[in-house]
C-alpha cells in the first residue's frame, strides 16, 4: 500500500507540469490577488455619509459594475444621472454632495484622464475620498490584468499550452475578483484579530488548490486503468484495498507536501501568518486532504475517460472555489446561495483556516474537521465499492 | 502442473471462452494461437484471477488456483503495462515489491533481469523514451522479478519490429531450457512453433484442436504441399498427378502453379516428375513446404490467422 503511495507520490513530484499548476499558480495568484486587494480588511477608515452623483451613459458591464457594486456602500450612496447638467443641478441644490462624470465606455479604457470629479467647495474631504476609491479601483484592475497577463504569457511562451489555458482561466477570474468592492470583503473579518488581504487569499487560494487534487488522484488512477497498470496491480498477490487504499494515500500526500510547500512559501515569501496555532492549521489540512482524496476516488469510479475526469474537474473546482469562499468571501453572496456555501466542503476548510489565523479554540474545529473527514470517507467508499480496475 | 477445465466466459448473452480445457506439465511451454478476438486475453484473465470465470476449474497441481498462488504466477498483459514516466529500473522495483520482495531483493533482481532482457545499459532511462521493443522486454521483465513458476505471456511481441521481435522469442525460448513453465498466446503462428511444445488452437472461445506439433500435423489433410510450378502443362499430366495414390488432393493456385497435397514428400516426389516426364510437360520449380498451423487453422475455419 505505501509503495503505491510513494511511487504516487514521486510521479506526482516529476511532473513538471502539474507542480506548476499546483506550486507556481497559487502562489503567483495569492501574490496578485493578495497585494491587489491590499490593506486590511477590517481597516474600513470611517467616512462621512456622502451622496455620489454619477452621470454616464454607457453599457459597459465594468462601468455598471464599478457604479452599481463597487461604489456604494453604508457610508455611500450613489445616484445615477444621465448627463453632467443634471448632475451639477443636483448639487447646487445639495441633493448630492459629490459629482462624477464618467466618459464613453469609460471601463473598457478605465483611464483617470476623461473623468471629471465635481466638487462642492464645502465638502471636498468627501470628493476626495471619493476620487482616491475612483484611482484605486482603477489600478487595481490594472495591475492585476496586467499581472496575470504577464503570467499566462510567460507559461505560453515556456510552451505549456494546457497551463497557460488554466492561467487564463485565472486571470480571468483574478480580475473579477479585483473589479469587487474590497470593502465588501470587509466580512472575511472573524475573531479577535483582523485578517489582510494577503492572509484571506493565501488561505483561499491554499483551498482552491488543494482541491485540485480531487482532479489529479482521479486522472491518475484512470491514467492507470487506461495504461493496464491498474488490472496488472489486480493480478499481483496485493489485495484490492491495498490498491485503493494506496491510491488514497497517494493523493492524500501529495495533497499534505503541496500544503506545506505552499505554506512555507507564503510564509517566507509573503509574510502571511497562518494563525498562532500549526497544530490547527495541522488538523485542518489533514482532514481537508481527506476529503479531497475522497472525492478523487469517487471521481474515478464515476467517470471513464482522463478527459471527462479534467474537465468535470475544472469545472467542479471553479464552482466550488466561487461557491466555497475562494474568490469573493461567502458573505457577499446573496442568502440562498449562501446557504449552499454552507454544505461545501472547501467553505468548511477555508473558514477554518481564516479562523485559525485570526485565533480560534479548538472547539471550534472539531465540527468542520469531523465533517470534512467524514465527507472524504463517504466518498472513498463510493468510490471503493464502485471502481473498476478495467 | 496446471489444469484447466471447461472454463466458460460470457459477456452478456456473448460466449467469449468456451469449455476451454487444456493440461500443463512442469517445464512445459503452451501455446494457445488465435486470431484477434479468439478469447485468449479473456482466458488468461480468468487465469490470473482478474475477471471470475462462468463455470470450469482451474487446478493448480490438486487444488483449486485460489488468490494466494498469484505469488507462483508472472503475467506478461497484452498492453504494457508499466508507468511510462519511471526509469525501467523503477518500473522492475515498484512491480517486484508488489510481489512482496523486499527493496533489498528487488534491486538485486533488477539488475538480474535487466540482463536476462538485454537492457542493462538502459536501466536508467524512462519507459517513454524507449522504443516499442524495449518497452516489450521490460514489459516481460516486469513478470520474472519474483521468479515466478508459471510465466503467463500475453502477445508479448504485439506491433514491434522483427528485430526486436527475434530477441523476445530468443530470450523467452532461454527461459523455457532453463525450465519455466509457460503459456504463450499468439496469433503469429510462427512464434508458437518456435517456442511451444504443445498448443491449443482457439477460434471463436473455443479450443478448435490442441495437442503437440507432430500431432496437429498429422491431422491436416495432406500435411505437406509441394508446390509445382510447370513450364508446359495438359490435362492428362495434372490428372496423372492427381490420381496418384499418395496425393490427397491438388489445387491450382495461380496459372501454371499447383499445390499437391501428400502426407510423405519422399515416397511420392519421384512419382510426381515420373507423370510430369510421362505426359510431356516440363517443371521451371519446386517447392516442398514443410506441414504448419496456420494450413490447419485454414483447413479448420476456412479462414486465415490474420483474418
Ligand atoms: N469486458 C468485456 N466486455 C465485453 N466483451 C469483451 C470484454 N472483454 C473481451 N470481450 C470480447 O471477448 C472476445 C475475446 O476477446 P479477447 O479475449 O481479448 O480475445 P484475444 O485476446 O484472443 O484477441 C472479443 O470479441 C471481445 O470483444
Ligand atoms: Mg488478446
Amino acid at each position: 500500500m505505501f509503495t503505491i503511495a510513494m511511487k504516487d507520490l514521486a510521479l506526482r513530484l516529476k511532473d513538471r507540469r502539474s507542480l506548476v499548476m499546483m506550486l507556481l499558480m497559487p502562489l503567483v495568484l495569492t501574490a496578485i490577488l493578495g497585494s491587489a486587494l491590499g490593506g486590511n480588511f477590517g481597516d474600513d477608515a470611517s467616512m462621512p455619509a456622502t451622496t455620489v452623483g454619477v452621470a454616464y451613459d454607457t453599457e459597459d458591464e465594468r462601468t455598471n459594475q464599478w457604479v452599481d457594486g463597487v461604489l456604494p456602500s453604508e457610508d455611500v450612496t450613489v445616484v445615477s444621472f444621465d448627463n453632467g447638467g443634471e448632475v451639477e443641478n443636483a448639487m447646487n441644490k445639495g441633493e448630492v454632495d459629490v459629482g462624477v462624470l464618467l466618459p464613453n465606455e469609460w471601463g473598457e479604457k478605465l483611464g483617470t484622464a476623461d473623468v471629471t470629479v465635481l466638487t462642492d467647495p464645502d465638502k471636498t474631504l468627501q470628493a476626495s475620498i471619493i476620487e482616491s476609491m475612483l484611482t484605486s479601483y482603477i489600478d487595481r484592475v490594472q495591475a492585476v490584468t496586467e499581472t496575470t497577463d504577464r503570467f499566462a504569457t510567460a507559461l505560453a511562451e515556456a510552451g505549456d499550452v494546457e497551463v497557460a489555458a488554466a492561467a487564463g482561466g485565472f486571470s480571468t477570474t483574478a480580475i473579477s475578483i479585483a473589479e469587487q468592492d474590497s470593502i465588501q470583503l470587509a466580512s472575511g473579518e472573524k475573531g479577535e484579530q483582523t485578517l489582510n488581504g494577503m492572509q484571506y487569499y493565501a488561505a483561499a487560494m491554499g483551498v482552491m488548490f488543494l482541491l485540485f487534487n480531487a482532479t489529479v488522484g482521479a486522472r491518475s488512477i484512470l491514467q492507470e486503468r487506461h495504461t493496464q497498470t491498474l488490472a496488472r496491480l489486480a493480478m499481483t498477490p496485493v489485495r484490492s484495498y491495498h490498491i485503493i487504499g494506496g491510491k488514497f494515500l497517494g493523493t492524500l500526500s501529495f495533497t499534505l507536501v503541496q500544503f506545506s510547500l505552499f505554506l512555507a512559501a507564503t510564509y517566507f515569501m509573503f509574510q502571511v501568518s497562518w494563525g498562532e496555532n500549526l497544530w490547527q492549521v495541522s488538523f485542518i489540512v489533514v482532514a481537508y486532504a481527506i476529503a479531497v482524496s475522497g472525492l478523487a476516488m469517487m471521481l474515478a469510479s464515476l467517470v471513464k475517460e482522463e478527459k471527462t475526469a479534467d474537465s468535470i474537474g475544472g469545472i467542479g473546482v471553479q464552482i466550488l472555489a466561487l461557491l466555497g469562499g475562494s474568490m469573493i468571501p461567502v458573505a457577499a453572496f446573496p442568502g440562498a446561495i449562501q446557504s449552499i456555501s454552507n454544505v461545501i466542503p472547501n467553505k468548511w476548510a477555508l473558514d477554518s483556516f481564516l479562523e485559525i489565523m485570526t485565533g480560534t479554540a479548538w472547539g471550534d474545529l472539531y465540527m468542520p474537521a469531523a465533517l470534512l473527514v467524514l465527507f472524504g470517507a463517504a466518498c472513498l467508499g463510493v468510490g471503493a465499492t464502485r471502481l473498476q480496475v478495467r | 502442473m496446471l489444469q484447466v477445465n471447461e472454463l466458460n466466459k460470457r459477456y452478456g448473452k456473448k460466449e467469449v471462452v468456451k469449455n476451454v480445457s487444456f493440461r500443463l506439465e512442469k517445464g512445459e511451454a503452451f501455446g494457445l494461437l488465435g486470431p484477434n478476438g479468439a478469447g485468449k486475453s479473456t482466458t488468461i484473465a480468468m487465469l490470473s484471477g482478474l475477471v471470475p470465470n462462468d463455470g470450469g476449474t482451474i487446478l493448480w497441481g490438486e487444488k483449486p488456483m485460489d488468490p494466494s498462488m498469484k505469488k507462483r504466477i508472472g503475467i506478461v498483459p497484452q498492453e504494457i503495462a508499466l508507468y511510462p514516466t519511471m526509469s525501467a529500473r523503477d518500473n522492475l522495483l515498484f512491480w517486484g515489491k508488489m510481489y512482496g520482495l523486499s527493496r533489498k531483493q528487488a534491486k538485486k533482481r533488477a539488475e538480474e533481469v535487466l540482463s536476462i532482457v538485454g537492457l542493462s545499459e538502459r536501466g536508467k532511462e524512462t519507459i517513454e523514451t524507449f522504443s516499442g521493443g524495449m518497452r516489450r522486454r521490460i514489459n516481460i521483465g516486469a513478470a520474472l522479478m519474483h521468479e515466478p513458476e508459471l510465466l503467463i505471456m500475453d502477445e508479448p511481441t504485439v506491433g514491434i519490429d522483427p528485430q526486436s521481435r527475434n530477441h523476445i522469442l530468443e530470450t523467452v525460448k532461454r527461459l523455457n531450457q532453463a525450465g519455466m513453465t509457460m503459456i504463450y498466446t499468439s496469433h503469429y503462428m510462427e512464434e508458437v512453433e518456435f517456442l511451444c511444445d504443445r498448443v491449443g488452437i482457439m477460434d471463436y472461445g473455443e479450443v478448435i484442436a490442441s495437442g503437440t506439433h507432430k500431432d496437429l500435423c498429422k491431422r491436416l489433410v495432406g500435411g505437406t504441399v509441394i508446390r509445382l510450378v510447370l513450364e508446359e502443362t495438359n490435362e492428362a499430366g495434372v490428372k496423372a498427378i492427381e490420381n496418384l495414390p499418395q496425393v490427397d488432393r491438388m489445387t491450382v493456385r495461380e496459372q501454371k502453379t499447383y499445390d499437391v497435397f501428400v502426407q510423405q514428400p519422399n515416397e511420392v516426389i519421384s512419382d510426381i516428375m515420373a507423370a510430369i516426364v510421362e505426359n510431356g510437360m516440363k517443371v521451371s520449380a519446386m517447392d516442398v513446404q514443410e506441414p504448419n498451423l496456420e494450413a490447419l487453422f485454414l483447413q479448420l475455419t476456412g479462414r486465415t490467422l490474420r483474418d
